[in-house]
């Protein structure tokens, strides 16, 4: 039997970016080598796709230069390598006579490279992290580098993770053009987002137009969505955790992008011989836009005034030192922040004068702020320790005042009221990774979060003349403990069979009760040779905070709460089959997926819950329920070549059951999509010029049309009389198909590229709500409601 | 004006709305009937019967008259004529019947009123002016401008969930140009946290807390207990327009009232702030909220049967006005 030690050191790499690597590897293939690499050291590999075929390599390095353990791998063969900037460049030694065609992404091509066509057949760049599907025991596993999210075509030319994501299969988007995810039939809270492995809680800027992760800064995600390794629970749905860059040892490098709607500035490099640092940095440019604009507005008017202004920055910043052979730590830092200030002044003179100010401030974002140490305690033990602080935040203050003056009698009236929102976590974590031997590779560890919500709380201060008025409602802090233990074997079992058996435990406490959660995880897959895998999974998960939201917009009124009082914890059972295939050159995969997912103690608003006052708690105005999910994913993709992407067909089914919803009755989740379809392409037409492209056709989103109307009974006080609709049932009604088409180009020079994209490129403007309203003849019509038109941006980007 | 309010629906709907296009959903539905009636003890009952149409239909919508419907009426079990004057406590069901329509049900429960308790108001002069009664001047002897400032206790009765409703009004001496010499001002609504216990977070935050002037509350807070209303009348004003003084100018009155209503009607006030007033309204409109319909008590799901009970305490501003003319 083929030994197979590979030890990654995954943890450290996530780490540090610095140029040392660790890579121990007997007789594998050398694509799977490459990819520890890639992981390690951020850097590309390009070569023909035919260069490497049935290649194998055994090398053991342990902390040594790249240049070195790139020379140990292809010491016996007739391969040479070139390091230019990002990019490893593998080619045959110069006695072999070829032709060349180039097939790189933007910023790999190199000037030397490309000046020396006649040495290559076919290159491709190898910038993947992923194994392929047929090498793995996981389902539903994705791994996405940088690079391959900025080729996705996203609003405005904003490169996003989430809309990245939303390309794949089993994933919806949610209301059109936001930054929301539903997995597999589950609701918009039930993910897990992580930043170096520390959960955040607000993951979105501008109501959801975009995420709070900035894709220059991001060094490539896992995400997990059917069998879910051990290490996580948390969440029903799916877990991404976001895995930022570190400083490069060999230089300082940068980068400059100015966009429509933001710009960023990142710059990374060494201090010193073992410590790295880097910093990414984005900010919107809204209210810069709009400030003339305004000033033109306010400028008509002497006594009217408009105060509006919206802004969203978020930091990333990162050292990384090296203490020895053994130990690397780090520390990190992210915070993220949108501002909302809005308001308006207005007055009149005279003998009745009269003043009117108002003021509204929003800020909200997160914080997260952690570091680590990770250390090797043997040849086969490597541990990591990490102590973080997170803390989502949500702070939004009204300010109204009114001033009349009546024959010098002055009557003034203030209102002032300050809700806040507020989550902080502290986590102390420790996970290891054991390889006892060639078969087995063991991952454990536990954490302890200590958490401390503050759902909503609001204060109100009223004055007219002498009198005034406080309030204060009568939300609380709620303090949890949550620990959890986790235990997981990759287990090769034989040349055909591997397994990923483990086990999370959760202890959640609050309120004096105590909730506790067992969720096995299990994933099989058998390999009948080396082009198939067929593979099942099962995978039990838990939730112990949801959000809640009066609507699909993220907004900082969504409030993260714990499982308190009447409500359990939510779980979720959820079954998986698949076949996984790759061609003999790896060039091109397809994929099967089954599922069927249970969820049991689902939270949501019960009807009419706005009849409950809010003082009766959000226990009164929720309610609990079932789901129940099932689907199958089909995904044809090439890997690699000029032209990559993938087109890939979701059939699925979505519906919850709550008692106090819907009389009871079951009813279709909101996105439950039935027929789903994407195609993604990348184009590397030439050295200079690439085109990414993405279309996305799914069935409607459910909408719960109310279409019949009753007679307003015409009695409270002097609210109008218009007609009133009657109850239907919930998400009963399917828009219309919903197609789009979103391109982007880019075209570099000597030093950076340029980004064109058009969202919604042929302008299909998409139904997104039916309303009733009258129309311009007063008659009272239904209306389909479209967003979204064709939406062109550019930017440009600098590098240094 | 918080214009916050209008942000998230103005970026939705106008910056980013393309189009709207008028069309006909193919969706099955089947008019029901609908009744619609406000009890008060000690009247007769009137009862409206209707019912529902789809939107788009303009015929339906001029003429949503039910021709064939047979009304019964019951009160505590029994079966009672249309001359009946419903009682506190009384559960008065409604059933209708339409061979087109089918069968329509409602019940409620006949509010007791429950008393005014202690009332404690604190009136404050703003302004005054008193002419000489030598020299007409304007046809005015005086104007007087003053706040009010009102406590009153609600002596909420234990065991049950009471929902209430304030209200008010006034009595004036006229003018001899037929104009009221008296007139209440401004109820300061915002005085009153109560008053916005419907109001949750989100359109706490858009400002839809204020200028609202919805005087609907439940005993949810204060159950069994007394609650003492605060309740802020600004801007009254009494001007004296007549050639001679006489004490019968002064008699100005102020009554409160306290109206204990079914929950079916405070259900309907607070559906109809949220749908006319709140923010998640105008969201639902264009797909960004969940949609809502029409709160209803009918078995149907149409219409709005409810119940009311009133007791009142009158304010006598006799004695304020005498006093403060008198010691201008």
């Amino acid at each position: 039997m083929r030994l197979f030690v590979l030890s990654l050191m995954l943890s450290f790499a996530a780490l540090c970016q610095a140029q040392n690597v660790t890579i121990r590897a007997i007789d594998q293939p050398a694509a799977v080598v490459f990819r520890s690499i890639v992981e390690q050291t951020g850097k590309n590999f390009v070569y023909s796709s035919e260069l490497l075929k049935d290649m194998r390599v055994s090398v053991d390095v342990r902390n040594k230069p790249l240049k070195h353990a790139l020379s140990v791998i292809f010491k016996d063969s007739d391969i040479e390598y070139d390091i230019k900037g990002r990019n490893i460049i593998l080619r045959k030694k110069p006695q072999a006579k070829k032709k060349t065609r180039v097939a790189a992404q933007p910023r790999v091509v190199q000037e030397s490279y490309t000046s020396r066509p006649e040495m290559l057949e076919e290159v491709v760049v190898v910038s993947r992290l992923e194994a392929p599907a047929v090498e793995t025991a996981e389902i539903g596993a994705k791994k996405l580098t940088s690079q391959e999210i900025i080729n996705t075509p996203a609003l405005f030319g904003e490169s996003d993770v989430i809309k990245a994501l939303q390309m794949q299969p089993g994933i919806s988007e949610g209301q059109e053009g936001m930054a929301g995810m539903n997995v597999h039939g589950g609701n918009a809270d039930e993910n897990l987002y992580m930043l170096d492995n520390v959960p955040l809680y607000q993951v979105n800027h501008f109501a959801g137009l975009f995420s709070a992760f900035n894709a220059e800064a991001i060094r490539y995600i896992d995400f997990f969505k059917s069998s879910i390794p051990a290490k996580y629970d948390g969440r029903l749905s799916s877990y991404l955790d976001v895995r930022t860059r570190s400083g490069s040892c060999e230089g300082h490098h940068g980068s400059f992008r100015l966009g429509l709607t933001s710009g960023s500035l990142n710059i990374d490099g060494p201090i010193g011989n073992n410590t790295t640092y880097s910093v990414a940095l984005r900010r919107s440019w809204f209210d810069v836009l709009s400030a003339p604009f305004l000033a033109l507005v306010n400028s008509s008017s002497d006594d009217e005034k408009i105060r509006l202004r919206y802004a969203f920055m978020d930091l990333n910043a990162k050292v990384t030192h090296r203490f020895n052979n053994r130990a690397t730590g780090f520390a990190s830092v992210y915070f993220g922040n949108d501002i909302l200030k809005t308001g308006s002044s207005d007055k009149q003179q005279g003998s009745y004068s009269w003043y009117d100010d108002d003021k509204d401030d929003f800020h909200w974002g997160n914080l997260v702020a952690q570091t680590g140490l990770n250390y090797k305690l043997n040849r086969s033990l490597t541990a990591e320790f990490t102590a973080a602080y997170t803390r989502y935040f949500s702070s939004m203050k009204h300010d109204w005042l009114s001033r009349e003056i009546n024959n010098d009698v002055t009557v003034e009236s203030r209102s002032l009221s300050r809700t806040r929102n507020n989550i902080n976590d502290w986590i102390f974590r420790a996970d290891f990774d054991w390889k006892p031997n060639d078969e087995n590779r063991v991952r454990f560890g536990g954490n302890y979060i200590l958490h401390s919500f503050l759902p909503a709380r609001t204060d109100r201060n009223y004055t007219v003349g002498t009198t005034q008025t406080l309030t204060r409602d009568s939300t609380w802090t709620y303090k949890a403990n949550e620990a959890n233990a986790y235990i997981e074997d990759d287990w090769r079992l034989n040349e055909k069979f591997r397994m990923n058996a483990g086990l999370h435990v959760s202890l959640f406490n609050i309120d004096g009760k105590t909730n506790y959660g067992l969720a096995p995880r299990l994933s099989v897959s058998y390999r009948p040779d080396g082009n198939w895998a067929i593979k099942a999974a099962y995978a039990r998960t838990n939730q112990y905070v949801h959000q809640l939201s009066q609507t699909y917009l993220s907004l900082p009124t969504d409030q993260w709460v714990p499982v308190t009082g009447k409500f359990k914890p939510q779980n979720a059972d959820k079954i998986s089959l698949g076949a996984y295939w790759q061609s003999d050159s790896r060039t091109f995969a397809a994929s099967v997926e089954g599922y069927y997912k249970t969820m049991r103690n689902l939270v949501d608003y019960r009807d009419e819950y706005y009849l409950q006052p809010p003082t009766e708690m959000w226990n009164a105005q929720l309610c609990s329920g079932k789901g129940k999910a099932k689907g199958i994913d089909f995904k044809i993709e090439k890997v690699y070549g000029k032209l990559t992407g993938h087109v890939s067909y979701s059939l699925a089914w979505s519906d919850r059951t709550f008692p106090d919803k819907n009389g009871g009755r079951a009813f279709p989740a909101r996105f439950d999509h039935r027929h789903t379809v994407h195609i993604l392409m990348n184009w590397n037409i030439s050295d200079r010029v690439s085109l990414n492209a993405a279309w996305t056709g799914h069935s409607g989103n459910r909408f719960t049309l109310l279409p019949q109307v009753w007679e307003s009974p015409g009695f409270g006080d002097s609210y109008t009389n218009d007609e009133v609709p009657l109850k239907a049932r919930i998400n009963s009604y399917q828009l219309p198909f919903y197609h789009r088409l979103d391109l982007s180009c880019t075209v570099r020079n000597r030093h950076g590229f340029w980004t064109f994209s058009l969202f919604n490129a042929y302008c299909h403007m998409n139904t997104v709500a039916v309303r009733r309203t009258y129309n311009d003849a007063g008659r009272p019509v239904f209306q389909k409601v479209k967003l979204l038109p064709i939406i062109p941006s550019i930017s440009y980007t600098w590098q240094f | 004006m918080a214009i916050l309010r209008y942000i998230i629906p103005v970026l939705s709907a106008v910056l980013l709305t393309g189009c709207y296009e008028d069309f006909t959903p193919e969706i099955g539905t089947k008019p029901v009937l609908c009744l619609n009636s406000l009890i008060t003890a000690g009247e007769p009952i009137e009862l409206k019967v209707t019912r529902t149409w789809m939107f788009n239909d303009e015929n339906a919508e001029r003429n949503h008259d039910v021709e064939d419907a047979f009304i019964t009426l019951f009160a505590n079990g029994k079966v009672v004529g249309t001359d009946y004057l419903p009682k506190e406590g009384d559960r008065i069901r409604i059933v209708a019947e339409s061979q087109t329509y089918g069968l329509a049900t409602a019940e409620v429960l006949v509010p007791v009123a429950t008393p005014v308790g202690k009332v404690k108001v604190s009136p404050t002069v703003t302004d005054i002016w008193k002419g000489d009664e030598n020299f007409f001047h304007y046809e005015m002897l005086a104007d007087v401008n003053f706040n009010l400032y009102v406590e009153m206790d609600v002596n909420d009765p234990a065991g049950a969930v009471n929902y209430y409703q304030f209200g008010y009004n006034w009595s004036s001496p006229v003018a001899f140009d037929g104009m009221q010499m008296f007139y209440v001002g401004d109820l300061k609504y915002d005085s009153e946290p109560i008053f916005k216990e419907h109001i949750g977070v989100f359109e706490t935050v858009m400002g839809n807390d204020e200028d609202t002037r919805f005087a609907f509350f439940s005993d949810r807070q204060f159950e069994g207990k007394t609650y003492t209303l605060h309740l802020n009348f600004t801007g009254n004003s009494y001007h004296v327009k007549s050639q001679y003084y006489d004490e019968s100018l002064l008699d100005c009155t102020m009554t409160l009232y306290l109206t204990t209503v079914s929950q079916s009607y405070y259900n309907w006030a607070v559906y109809k702030w949220n749908v006319d007033e709140g923010v998640t309204g105008d969201l639902s409109d264009i797909g960004l909220a969940e949609s809502k319909w029409g709160y209803s008590n009918v078995s149907t799901g149409a219409g709005v049967v409810a119940a009311q009970s009133s007791s009142k305490f009158t304010i006598n501003l006799k004695d304020f006005l005498k006093t403060t003319l008198n010691n201008k």
